[in-house]
């Protein structure tokens, strides 16, 4: 055997390959294994890390300016503060009733009424269909309950995530502690974990920290931009047209818009129920609900988007649909919205940790 | 067996224990978690203000730059960078040698052997342009680097001493594109006196 061959050999036997492998596998299982149980942790770091990329760019802006760090910090924090208190004097009055509002309706609605009537309705133009299917009339009140006892258990499975992880204390304590110590010492934080780093891996974690940095902050800056100009644009153009329950739906929208392709599509589905309930005449309510989605679609797709997301995060609409049901799976409703940010940012670390090691010849 | 690191050594021990940058002497128990910062920072003082580049600046800018830079250590025939890779910034050298070596036909040539004090890799804080050479380190040798992404950071935050800092790197460019062109210049004035001979 050459030396050359030995060489080869000894860097990078088969075993060493299956040894990782495994060992690669039980990390994954261990981090899929632990997660049920630090998932409340898992969201309030999220949370900071998520605000430390909004806030960072204003930090830098203020310390321009001449502002010790601390006390440009200090005064986000104070300006932060001071809009909470705005919101909840203003916003979240009128956001409980007409939540209140829409869910009395709700209740009032006759939903086995209109299962029935539409069963009969399909009935009568496609016979035959409902028996392929199994499904009657006779059924209702069973189907009915099904699908209830499916929507409670996904919504419970949400508040139960949201309740735990975001609760009071976490929110208004671990949150900002958290954020205020990673817009402090952010860089400084950087640089000891770098500091570890060996000499032939330097250079390589140096430049990819950096892009990877710069990819996130944009990321989550772009997303959180363009999902607040859609739902500012449904809330207005609904409040327009007169449908009530606005800023609910101006709401839902924005936060469905960050799921692509699929998100603004499900997002219909709230808005009709809306308008049914509450809009008279009906048609013309389902006529202004599809003209304000699609030019508030419009705009984003034209405008928004390839204004602020980069290519670099496109994701193909089958791997959004996936990721969007292992997200419902593992978190519920909050799971399935972000579980496409999460994917796209793992995706952003991926493609530019394999770029690095590449250009780096490690690899 | 690791060498004696001297300029730490004087710096947490020299004059009878570490001092704060006031010059007044920690009370011990507080002395390890101040020694390594307050040495790093003579020690990075001491090499870059024998540097063009970082040569008289004011104490308020040595204390921000001093956040920027990375100290490293490497042991004897160990690589720093390779030819061909993004280059990322450049190395001040603060103890031991460096060989700067090219590749030709599977020989390697050594362009130059730096000291304590020589730096290299500047042309990298422009531009993410490939590294013309390798650096390997002949000795166990400390360097002090500032890469790229610090100073943008430098910049943007503090784009006085940016700017400073970027014009001092100009100086160096043009400096060594001067003497680029005389060497080159010198060659073509020989390779004509040959030609007429």
């Amino acid at each position: 055997m050459s030396m050359e061959a030995a060489a080869i050999k000894t860097k990078n036997p088969i075993y060493r390959r299956i040894v990782l492998g495994v060992l690669w596998l039980g990390l994954l299982y261990g981090a899929f294994r632990i997660f049920p149980y630090i998932i409340d942790l898992v969201v309030v770091v999220i949370i900071a890390v998520v605000m430390n990329y909004i806030f960072r760019p204003l930090v830098g802006i203020l310390e321009r300016r001449g502002i010790h760090r601390v006390v440009a910090i200090t005064l986000i924090f104070a300006i932060l503060l001071g809009l909470i208190v705005l919101l909840l004097n203003s916003l979240v009055p009128s956001l409980i009733e007409e939540i209140g509002s829409l869910s009395s309706n709700l209740e009032a609605l006759d939903f086995e009424g209109i299962y029935v009537q539409g069963v009969e309705w399909l009935n009568l133009r496609i016979p035959g269909l409902l028996k392929l299917f199994g499904l009657d009339t006779t059924q209702a009140g069973d189907v009915m309950d099904r699908v209830a006892a499916a929507s409670a258990n996904f919504l419970r499975q949400s508040v139960n995530i949201l309740a735990s992880a975001a609760n009071i204390l976490s929110l208004s304590i671990v949150v900002p502690f958290l954020l205020f110590f990673m817009l402090k010492d952010g860089d400084k934080m950087t640089r000891a974990l770098i500091r570890r780093v060996p000499n032939r891996f330097f250079e390589m974690t140096m430049s990819l920290a950096n892009r990877v940095d710069n990819a996130l902050g944009n990321y989550i800056r772009s997303v959180l931009i363009e999902s607040s100009i859609v739902g500012l644009l449904v809330w207005g153009g609904l409040g327009i047209v007169g449908v009530r329950f606005a800023l609910i739906l101006g709401i839902i929208n924005g936060f469905l818009n960050m799921i692509p392709f699929f998100g603004p599509l499900i997002a219909y589905i709230p808005t009709a129920i809306v308008i049914l309930i509450t809009f008279q005449p009906i048609g013309w309510g389902l006529f202004w609900m599809v003209v304000v989605l699609i030019v508030a679609q419009a705009l984003d797709n034209i405008l928004l988007k390839p204004l602020l997301i980069s290519r670099s995060t496109n994701v193909h609409p089958a791997t959004v649909l996936l990721v969007v049901l292992i997200g419902g799976r593992v978190a519920g409703a909050v799971g399935m919205f972000v579980a496409v940010p999460v994917y796209s940012i793992i995706q952003i670390i991926v493609l530019d940790l394999y770029d690095h090691l590449k250009k780096y010849r490690i690899v | 067996m690791a060498e004696k690191n001297t300029v730490l050594d004087e710096v947490a021990y020299g004059d009878g224990g570490p001092k704060s940058p006031a010059g007044k002497r920690l009370a011990v128990e507080w002395a390890p978690f101040h020694r390594g910062k307050l040495a790093e920072d003579v020690l990075v003082k001491r090499a870059l203000r024998q540097t063009p580049l970082f040569e008289n600046l004011r104490s308020r800018d040595w204390k921000l730059m001093s956040d920027l830079f990375h100290v490293r250590d490497y042991t004897a025939g160990e690589i720093i960078f390779e030819e061909g890779t993004p280059g990322l910034g450049m190395y001040v050298i603060v103890e031991g040698k460096v060989k700067i070596i090219t590749h030709e036909k599977d020989e390697e040539v050594i362009l130059a052997t730096l000291a304590t004090g020589d730096f290299f890799g500047e042309m990298s804080l422009i531009d993410e342009i490939e590294r013309s050479a390798s650096a390997m380190a002949e000795t166990p040798t400390r360097l002090v680097g500032l890469f790229r992404p610090q100073l943008q950071q430098l910049m943007t935050h503090r784009p006085r001493l940016g700017i400073t800092i970027f014009e001092r790197l100009a100086r160096i460019v043009v400096q060594r594109l001067r003497y680029s062109n005389q060497i080159l210049l010198q060659q073509v004035k020989e390779r004509d006196a040959g030609d007429l001979a």
